[in-house]
């Protein structure tokens, strides 16, 4: 509906200002770009709902805005866009340049050149032979005789044969389609492409003499047609060269230079007749070649950013399409295009045949040569200015021809992708593996099963993935009654509501439980990669258990994952799956997102197995971190210790790039939100103020698993400080401190809590009146808002975190613009939430005053801290943050115009 | 860690290129090493890097009719929709900042406008005597030419220290950001004195960027938040852009104004509009204000009358904003921010006049006759490099080292 309306909008105005002021006027260009980016995106998305290809409804939009219909798009306006077509063009095939394996394409090109040329020469020889039968019933002449109608016949089937590589590209990017038919039909649409400007080329001549304009003249047909095609790929070459040099040598202003070098391409072309598609993929062939490693990334870069380009050239194609024609040569042009239709189709089946192409190859192909667009046109204008007679009808023929194939080819493409499961998106399906399961099944008191989800963010957030997307999620069971709901493979529908996907269940022993998770995991890597003073202990039997349990993982993916799923990978218990599961199932794409600090190489080195952990965490095909700072460890890490060459934030180990990104998690923003709607929060507050006699109090929170690494022995000797210097805030400041028991198996744990309780004991009983409220327990999320909303600070005081969601759920429980939120500048949440009291926990005075500071902080300080720091936390939750590393993970390679 | 360099360009130009971003940094060659020489910063030890407007107006001047002829006439006017969507690209960068601001602390909105109407005033005046003196030929009306000229004038771009090394620059970097929403205002005021002024001439010049503004940011509102993928959401943004740049230049009135109007809406609307615009804006705000200034710099003539016109934009500015910071920094002093930043920091922060400056005179140009755009244009970009030069090598030995 959004979308509806700003359609509507759009076009109000635009039409509004143009019927008011005239279509002649300054910026009038501007307007009509805009008009046709906006609502042209927007009847092209509608047309991706039905199904149908983006691009025919970009087309569908510029032909009824333009003069044909609706005249919001004007003649001169639609006239000023087309200035950008050739541009548009050399972009286009440079990204298809950019994408297209010739070395794959090496050893058969001279069938697939041979399939091309003969497709064309039976097309044309079909079309010319029925064209000189028919030539007296066509609009075309009258009275035309003997080898005159041969010439005319013969040049019309040249020029109806002719092809649009743009369209058929288009079409390939925006339906985000890979596979070998994809390749194929790419390679055979530019050497039809070609075929057909030598045949034009050589029938522009030989009409020339049998029509008796001129002897046929056949140094300058050679040269004709020559300098099209070398000049062409010569002039594009070059500009690729020159570019990759720049490329290479100087790397800055990347934008600009390379669409300089597209309007260069496209100024130049044009007046030397060189053909600015086979321009812009030379060019991007060269490019390629020149850059080597790097050019996935420009090609992916330059893809994302050509979306706009695409857009405004499809419907300034649909605006500037005559169909008002079609009222005059309807009949023709239809005749004419099924004609070619059905002649491209026994082209290619005789190309196939003869070129040996195999039998799952050819019969979808002749949909590739379906559409006709720039180049029919350009060859339409060519016979037009030479023969000013019947060329002059033959153009008005074809501009109605071309519209029909434009409406119908992009469909017909699409569907033949399709159909060769080679579109991509959804089809795949997703595949979520976690050590923690998404719902757990567990024995109630009286016996009955219940299902409970797994609370936290990152949990709920792929757990909404999951039910849009479908496809199976594997995890370790946990829950006493899991066993007792699973199928004979290990798996249970889930949610249990409304089942959206599937849950399959893999059981350790409680050694295997003991040495994965509690010896290796979090005894070994999570010491490792947080400097909180604890030793990391890394035993043999511990890395044995970890690997077993990671190929257990892996084949268990192996077998469930649909062909060429995705699969997403949760944190570091898991850092060796992408390794198995690739041995096992090498089209799978795998990303992992690690979400505890990356550590440095120094400390890296403590790990006796952090080339096996490196070796396993680059099979990945995306790797996500929380911050750049871990993403530049890592990347160092990978060159120091495994000798991988880097260029960006890709690193090369062994033939593969794998993508290194910070992507920060993000707060469950909208739940909370729901929380804080919800009328039954205000009770919940009350409630909680009279369990933890805080009426009246000025309070202070913090919440947190009992860990060493959160630094809350440091804060409570900064609540002591503070009230030792305050005395006046002891009757007064009640701190509350969630302590959330966790990892009590694991050594060093039992001690950091043995050591809080301690600390509390003795802080409650100096000053008599208990300020702190010390609750050894988790909290559900709505209890837990409620006990933000009641805080006038909350405090993270991280020794070292990865990010600290606790920093972003208390931000986004304030939506009464309140609070203050006093955060370690080692907790990754620092990075991002620069409006909160930032402390180092090691800076005793420093912290001391922040808790001062935030007790006596004015209401319109504290309101606009927190408005900014909620505008952060709301602009990035855990919905986004999942959504973002399945986008980069499933966007296909040198694809993606319209992708994203 | 953040760098001096990388920040400034972002304020002033979105940061990097996309591309190069995207790309990293070049692999070593000689030609590399040489342009890391050339850093003024590396290789000089002073604070500030070369800012935009020193690199890119001159660039444009080389490249343009008058040296190269790579940028030809055909070409300008070609460009001149890339100009008209940059312009309205910096208005919604203000009406962001506004729209972040006007809530909290108005009171600095009120010094930031003190500080622009000081400079206005100055300049304008200054301009206007020094016209009545000389009788140039300005082939426009000598006080539109000299309200313009103030206007231009009163853009600051705070680019000669970082915004986060210390308090006052970070103030100073604030009031510079707010400081152009007065002269964006005004310039409706020089649009009534250049056209005859019917009752719906009036209407149309006063209403009609709130209206387009408010429209364009209704559309943008209704559908950024909900785009499918990055991709989609850059062409939304930028057509909204478009649409925005294109109805102003229809109706005769300042893109800029219906940028800043459009900015604001995304701030104050419930949701994270202005986020996604700001981040969105990121990737198309290299190369558009890139070009702009290339533009600019390419449509520089240096005619004696525009040489002229130079003295008084020059003396007066520079008298305009040390007095206009002064003031500021006294209504500073006494409300929001005391003792944060002395008057004589104040004006140095807002001396450069970076790239707003340059779209100011590129939107006079739109509507001025052609003789005095071209007038205004050239002594504004001749001006706003020279100021930019002056506050790279002259601002950081008259403020000193930052504590």
């Amino acid at each position: 509906v959004r979308r509806l309306l700003a359609l509507v909008l759009t076009m109000s105005v635009a039409w509004l200002v143009v019927a008011r002021l005239g279509a002649d006027h300054p910026g009038s260009s501007a307007l009509a770009l805009g008009v046709a980016l906006l609502a042209a995106s927007i009847v092209g998305w509608l047309f991706g709902f039905l199904q149908l290809p983006k691009i025919t409804g970009y087309l569908i939009f510029g032909l009824l805005c333009g003069p044909s219909f609706a005249n919001i798009i004007t003649q001169s306006m639609a006239r000023d866009l087309q200035l950008t077509n050739g541009f548009a063009i050399v972009i286009i095939a440079f990204v298809a340049g950019l994408q297209l394996d010739v070395i794959k394409f090496r050893p058969r090109l001279i069938s697939l050149a041979a399939f091309s040329v003969i497709t064309v020469a039976v097309a044309w020889l079909g079309l010319a032979v029925v064209l000189w039968g028919l030539w007296d019933w066509l609009p075309l002449a009258d009275g035309m005789t003997g080898l005159e109608t041969v010439a005319a016949a013969g040049l019309t089937a040249a020029v109806l044969v002719s092809v649009s590589p743009t369209v058929t590209i288009a079409v390939i990017a925006e339906s985000r389609a890979q596979g070998p038919f994809t390749d194929l039909a790419t390679a055979v649409v530019v050497l039809v492409e070609l075929a057909v400007i030598l045949l034009f080329a050589v029938m522009l001549q030989a009409s020339r003499g049998m029509a008796g304009v001129a002897p046929p003249d056949q140094p300058a047909l050679a040269a004709a047609a020559l300098w099209t095609l070398t000049g062409s790929v010569a002039f594009g070459a070059l500009m690729g060269a020159l570019f990759g040099l720049y490329l290479r040598l100087v790397g800055r202003e990347i934008t600009l230079v390379l669409l300089a070098m597209a309007a260069l391409v496209a100024g130049i072309g044009g007046p030397l007749e060189l053909d600015p598609m086979l321009s812009g993929l030379a060019a991007g062939l060269v490019v390629r070649a020149a850059i080597g490693s790097t050019g996935d990334v420009l090609r992916d870069a330059v893809a994302r950013g050509a979306r706009p380009v695409l857009v405004l050239f499809f419907a300034t194609l649909g605006a500037s399409m005559h169909v008002e024609a079609l009222a005059s040569v309807g009949v023709a042009a239809v005749f004419l295009a099924v004609l070619r239709l059905l002649l491209v189709r026994v082209g290619t089946d005789v190309g196939a045949r003869v070129a040996g192409l195999t039998a799952t190859e050819a019969p979808l192909l002749w949909r590739a040569l379906m559409s006709t667009a720039d180049v029919t046109l350009m060859l339409t204008v060519i016979v037009a200015s030479e023969y000013a007679g019947w060329g002059v009808r033959l153009q008005t023929v074809m501009v109605a021809v071309v519209a029909l194939h434009e409406l119908v080819g992009p469909i017909l493409f699409r569907a033949a992708l399709a159909e060769k499961k080679e579109i991509g998106g959804k089809s795949g399906g997703l595949v979520v593996v976690s050590n923690r399961e998404p719902w757990v099944h567990e024995y109630a008191p009286d016996g009955s099963i219940r299902a409970r989800p797994t609370p936290g963010g990152v949990s709920v957030a792929l757990d909404a993935l999951m039910r849009d997307r479908g496809g199976v999620w594997v995890a370790h069971a946990a829950g006493s009654a899991d066993r007792a709901v699973v199928d004979e493979r290990g798996s249970v529908e889930v949610p249990p509501d409304a089942p959206a996907y599937r849950l399959r269940r893999l059981w350790l022993s409680p050694e295997q439980e003991e040495r994965y998770y509690a010896g290796f995991s979090n005894t070994g890597l999570w010491p490792l990669c947080h400097q909180a003073h604890v030793r990391p202990v890394f035993r043999a039997e511990d890395w044995d258990a970890y690997q077993q349990v990671n190929r257990l993982f892996a084949e268990t993916v192996a077998i469930e994952a649909p062909p060429e799923a995705s699969v997403f990978l949760n944190d570091y218990h898991l850092a060796l799956v992408a390794k198995y599961l690739r041995a096992r199932r090498p089209l799978l794409r795998t990303a992992l997102f690690w979400h505890i600090p990356w550590p440095d190489t120094d400390r890296l080195r403590i790990c006796p197995f952090r080339k096996e952990i490196l070796e396993g965490l680059l099979s990945n095909d995306l790797l996500a971190f929380q911050l750049p700072r871990d993403q530049r460890n890592f990347l160092q890490a990978a060159v120091d210790e495994l000798g991988a060459a880097t260029s960006g934030d890709v690193v090369y180990f062994g033939d593969r790039p794998v993508r290194v990104v910070a992507i920060p998690i993000g707060a469950d923003f909208d739940r909370i939100s729901e929380i804080l709607g919800d009328e039954a929060l205000a009770a919940r507050m009350q409630q909680m103020s009279n369990e933890l006699h805080l009426e009246g109090k000025l309070i202070g929170v913090g919440v947190d698993r009992l860990d060493y690494t959160k630094g809350i022995p440091e804060r409570i000797a900064a609540i002591d400080r503070a009230l030792a210097e305050r005395p006046d805030l002891a009757g007064q400041l009640a701190f509350v401190q969630i302590g959330v028991p966790s990892r009590g198996e694991v050594p060093g744990y039992a001690q950091i809590s043995q050591e809080i309780d301690d600390l509390v004991a003795e802080v409650n009983r100096k000053y008599g009146t208990s300020p702190i409220r010390y609750l050894k327990q988790s909290l559900e999320m709505p209890d837990l808002v409620a006990l933000y909303r009641l805080a006038r600070f909350g405090i993270v005081s991280s020794l070292h975190d990865g990010m600290n969601l606790v920093a972003k759920e208390f931000v986004a429980a304030r939506d009464d613009l309140d609070g203050v939120l006093i955060l370690s500048e080692l907790a990754g949440a620092a990075q991002e939430l620069e409006e909160a009291l930032i402390i180092n926990p090691y800076d005793e005075r420093g912290f001391t005053a922040a808790i001062l500071r935030a007790i006596d902080m004015p209401a319109w300080e504290r309101r606009r801290r927190m408005q900014a720091l909620r505008r952060r936390v709301a602009g990035r939750d855990v919905l986004a943050w999942a959504s973002d590393i399945l986008e980069r993970l499933e966007r296909p390679k040198g694809l993606g115009f319209l992708s994203g | 860690m953040k760098g001096p360099t990388r920040d400034l360009r972002r304020r002033e130009i979105g940061g990097p290129d996309p591309l190069d971003r995207r790309l990293g940094e070049p692999p070593p060659s000689p030609f590399a090493r040489v342009l890391a020489a050339l850093r003024v910063r590396s290789a000089l030890g002073l604070a500030p890097s070369l800012t935009p407007a020193i690199i890119f107006l001159p660039l444009g001047a080389l490249l343009g009719p008058l040296v190269l002829g790579v940028l030809s006439p055909i070409v300008l006017d070609r460009l001149e929709i890339v100009v008209t969507i940059a312009l309205s690209v910096l208005g919604v960068l203000v009406g962001v900042a506004l729209g972040r601001e006007v809530r909290g602390s108005w009171p600095l909105l009120v010094a930031a406008s003190l500080e622009s109407g000081v400079t206005i005033a100055v300049v304008a005046a200054g301009a206007a005597y020094f016209a009545a003196q000389t009788q140039l030929p300005l082939g426009a009306p000598a006080a539109v030419m000299a309200l313009a000229l103030g206007l231009c004038a009163s853009a600051s771009s705070a680019t000669s220290a970082h915004p986060d090394s210390e308090p006052a620059a970070e103030l100073g970097t604030r009031v510079a950001d707010l400081d152009d929403v007065l002269p964006i205002v005004a310039v409706a005021v020089v649009l009534l004195l250049l056209r005859p002024t019917s009752a719906f001439d009036v209407s149309v010049t006063l209403v009609a960027p709130l209206v387009a503004g408010a429209i364009v940011g209704l559309i943008g509102w209704l559908i950024f938040e909900r785009a499918e993928s990055a991709a989609e959401r850059v062409v939304f943004v930028l057509g909204a852009l478009a649409v925005a740049g294109g109805t102003a230049a229809h109706l005769g009135v300042s893109p800029l104004m219906v940028g800043l109007t459009a900015g604001m809406f995304w701030t104050l609307a419930p949701g994270r509009t202005d986020r996604i615009v700001q981040d969105d804006l990121r990737k198309v705000q290299h190369p558009l204000v890139v070009l702009l200034l290339i533009t600019a710099g390419a449509r520089w003539v240096p005619s004696l009358v525009a040489i002229w016109w130079l003295a008084p934009y020059l003396i007066c500015r520079l008298a305009g904003k040390v007095a206009g910071g002064w003031l500021s920094a006294r209504v500073l002093g006494r409300g929001i921010a005391p003792g944060t930043v002395s008057a004589a920091d104040l004006a140095a922060f807002l001396m450069p006049p970076g790239v707003l400056a340059v779209a100011f005179a590129l939107n006079f140009q739109q509507m001025l006759p052609d003789d005095a755009g071209t007038i205004l244009l050239s002594t504004v970009a001749a001006g706003t490099a020279i100021f930019e030069l002056f506050s790279v090598l002259v601002l950081p030995r008259w403020r000193g080292r930052p504590a």
